[in-house]
């Protein structure tokens, strides 16, 4: 193979598609959805949430009164103790002298129940009322049982549970989520790219354009081209979700604390990157035999079913990662990249595995970018229709 | 015109048990434009694939000399238009230029002053960064044809250059064809236009159900012909439909307004004939000429289909 011929290909492509509409849109819509499914709903809540409230106590039975208005003293709610008729002060409500009447009877003391009357619910948040009024009613009752205010610092505090395993390490939520993450990923990298480039395999046989190629270059250079042309793509592709993914999941914790694993990912790398060389060079040579581009994205989506398989057996592999089941599938070479990427975040595997698949990966992968090149090959001119099964057993058998 | 440059033996190309191509050989000199002919179906596209490395060939040779010794294909001295051709619609003119003059390993700054040299010479400055789909058919033929040559090849395949062409275009790419001959280039030049062919061609192979059926100079394949043309007017005549009629030599008579129109056998001595119809007939003209490529052609080829 000429690598001057692979690099010429490699840039066109490139080019070609990084400016192209489907892979902007594609690259840059789901970045903006996760940033707003990830900044709107905190936005809209500090916004519902940020309005003062006059909220007036009705109190019948006279004993929370004093313990509201330390529970209430630092709340967006102005608090002011009533008196008076529930219907009365109801009235007032809707007269819009205050936002809220909150009613407190005997009973509510043992059972619990208050209720709240406003003008609009949109600015009172349920959640944050229950959570104002529930220490001042726990105090009442506590001080009601004879327990002194001393006591309650002790008794109120609630539990931590640190998480370890056998191994002695703490788990982290990333050391689990980071299999996931890089497995989805490799799912998406594939599914985006690899249309594109099925697409773009079969607009070369439509159109024509192929034959000029194949007059100046081979099929697997051609092949190689694309293939890590569309490889680049989605490495921009993914790492601009991620980094998008990163920043709006910052919003909701800090991701330092939680220690990423280096070594984890380095341990990743081969899968994803056999991974994705293995399922791009089955989605060429498919889409290599296919007429139009109808029965292209119609085999596509029955070839993205592979690797979306093992995605799909996510549960019991990270159940029993080291179960026989996990280990038996991790040899299959179309199903060792996500199996392995699950495996390496839900347990520990051992270091001979890790090297044992990514060989038998790397040696698959290279078995498949042959046989593909030689389905590419053979398929290319076939202009007229769909190359049958027997063709291509023929074509993967000529040397 | 003496050094060959391209020598094709025996090529032979099977799928399962149909041959579409039986032992087909000819050569190539360096600098002449080769007519390759032969009706739809008769293997031409893919003799040419396998001169070009694009289809592995079931049997035969194909040997290069483009440096006076056999080496083995080498893509980048070789442009190539496909009969079904077409490049990227979404792309811009001059940056399929370059990308093409790329894959044959011309870099950018060689090849961005030829693109635009060409350009200019087929009026399409003005188009060099549209999207090949604002262009005309006409006009994006132009930019393959250019897509082709632009590397300066030694050799240049053209399958079918002139189909789809308007008159004004054809004369284009003869022009053009001509100029690449005289830059030194040799052209395998496959069209059904036979009288573009005969205009342009030094030689010519014509093969016909994968198999060779003619080869040489247009002389010396009209010289091989078995038939001439007889075209013959008169004034008078008694008896003259009947006598012709009658002739074994003679075939595809047409008789119109005072003028017969047929095939003659070589053999017919030309004095005696012209002695037998003068006895006839008052002859106004009489022309006996050999025919022309389109007819050997037919001839050829509608021969090949009765000898079935």
């Amino acid at each position: 193979m000429n690598r001057k011929n692979i690099s010429s290909v490699f840039k066109w492509e490139l080019n070609k598609h990084i400016k192209s509409p489907v892979f902007l849109l594609f690259t840059f819509l789901i970045p903006a959805i996760m940033l707003v499914a990830g900044i709107l709903p905190g936005f809209l809540a500090s916004q519902i949430g940020s309005s003062e409230q006059d909220l007036w106590v009705l109190d019948e039975s006279g004993q929370l009164e004093q313990l509201l208005e330390s529970s209430f003293s630092e709340s967006r709610y102005n608090l002011e103790i009533v008196e008076g008729s529930p219907d009365q002060l109801k009235e007032d409500i809707e007269a819009g002298e205050a936002d809220a009447l909150l009613h407190i009877t005997e009973q509510s003391l043992t059972d619990g129940q208050m209720q709240i009357y406003c003008q609009d619910t949109m600015n009172l948040s349920r959640g944050e009322l229950e959570q104002l009024l529930q220490p001042a009613l726990t105090q009442y009752r506590l001080q009601a049982s004879g327990i002194s205010p001393e006591e309650f610092g002790s008794l109120l505090v609630p539990p931590s549970l640190q998480m370890y395993s056998l191994s002695g390490e703490e788990d982290s939520v990333v050391t689990f989520l980071i299999p996931l993450v890089l497995g989805f990923f490799l799912f998406m990298a594939v599914m985006f790219s690899g249309q594109i480039m099925m697409q773009s395999v079969i607009k070369e046989k439509r159109n024509r354009v192929i034959e000029i190629l194949l007059s100046s270059v081979s099929a697997s250079e051609l092949l190689a081209g694309k293939i890590l042309a569309f490889g680049v793509l989605a490495l921009v592709q993914t790492g601009l979700w991620l980094g998008t993914g990163l920043a709006a999941a910052t919003r909701f914790m800090d991701l330092g604390e939680l220690g990423l694993d280096a070594g984890q990912l380095l341990a990743a790398m081969p899968y994803f990157i056999l991974g994705y060389l293995l399922f791009a060079t089955i989605f060429a040579a498919t889409a290599a035999t296919m007429k139009d581009a109808e029965s292209g994205s119609q085999a596509h989506g029955l070839v993205i079913m592979i690797p979306l398989l093992p995605l799909m057996l996510a549960t019991p592999i990270m159940m029993a990662p080291e179960g026989v089941f996990s280990r038996i599938i991790s040899y299959i070479p179309i199903f060792t990249p996500a199996t392995m990427l699950l495996r390496l975040g839900s347990g520990t595997v051992p270091i001979w595995e890790l090297a044992l698949t990514s060989l038998i990966l790397l040696v698959s992968t290279l078995f498949f970018l042959r046989i593909g090149a030689r389905i590419y090959q053979g398929s290319l001119l076939k202009f007229d229709s769909a190359a049958s099964f027997k063709d291509i057993a023929k074509m993967v058998k000529r040397k | 015109m003496s050094q060959t440059i391209l020598a094709v033996e025996n090529l032979t190309r099977y799928y399962d048990s149909f041959a579409a191509l039986k032992e087909v050989s000819f050569e190539m000199k360096k600098g002449e434009i080769l007519g390759f002919l032969g009706p739809n179906g008769a293997g031409k596209t893919t003799a040419i694939r396998m001169i070009l490395g694009i289809l592995q060939p079931s049997g035969g040779e194909v040997a290069f000399y483009m440096n006076g010794t056999s080496e083995a294909l080498d893509k980048q001295r070789v442009g190539y238009l496909p009969e079904e051709r077409g490049l990227y619609d979404d792309a811009k003119v001059l940056d399929t230029l370059l990308y093409m003059a790329a894959l044959k390993g011309t870099p950018r700054a060689k090849a961005l002053p030829l693109a635009q040299e060409w350009l200019e010479t087929m009026e399409l400055t003005d188009f060099a960064n549209h999207k090949l789909e604002k262009l005309s058919k006409g006009m994006q033929q132009k930019v393959q044809f250019i897509a082709t040559v632009i590397h300066q090849p030694d050799l240049v395949v053209l399958d079918e250059p002139f189909s789809g062409l308007d008159p004004i275009n054809q004369d284009l790419f003869k022009d053009l064809i001509l100029r690449l001959r005289d830059q030194g280039m040799t052209v395998l030049l496959s069209a059904h236009q036979m009288n573009v062919v005969q205009e342009l061609c030094d030689r010519i192979f014509l093969i016909d159900k994968g198999a060779p059926v003619l080869y040489g100079t247009l002389e010396e394949i009209r010289d091989q012909h078995e038939e001439n043309v007889v075209e013959l007017s008169y004034t008078s005549q008694e008896g003259l439909e009947e006598y012709l009629h009658k002739q074994p030599h003679i075939r595809e008579l047409a008789i119109q307004n005072n003028s017969a129109r047929f095939k003659m056998n070589v053999a017919v001595d030309p004095n005696i004939f012209l002695q037998d119809v003068g006895a006839i007939c008052k002859i106004k003209s009489l022309k006996i000429e050999k025919p022309s490529l389109h007819e050997i052609f037919i001839d050829t080829v509608k021969g090949g289909l009765h000898n079935e």
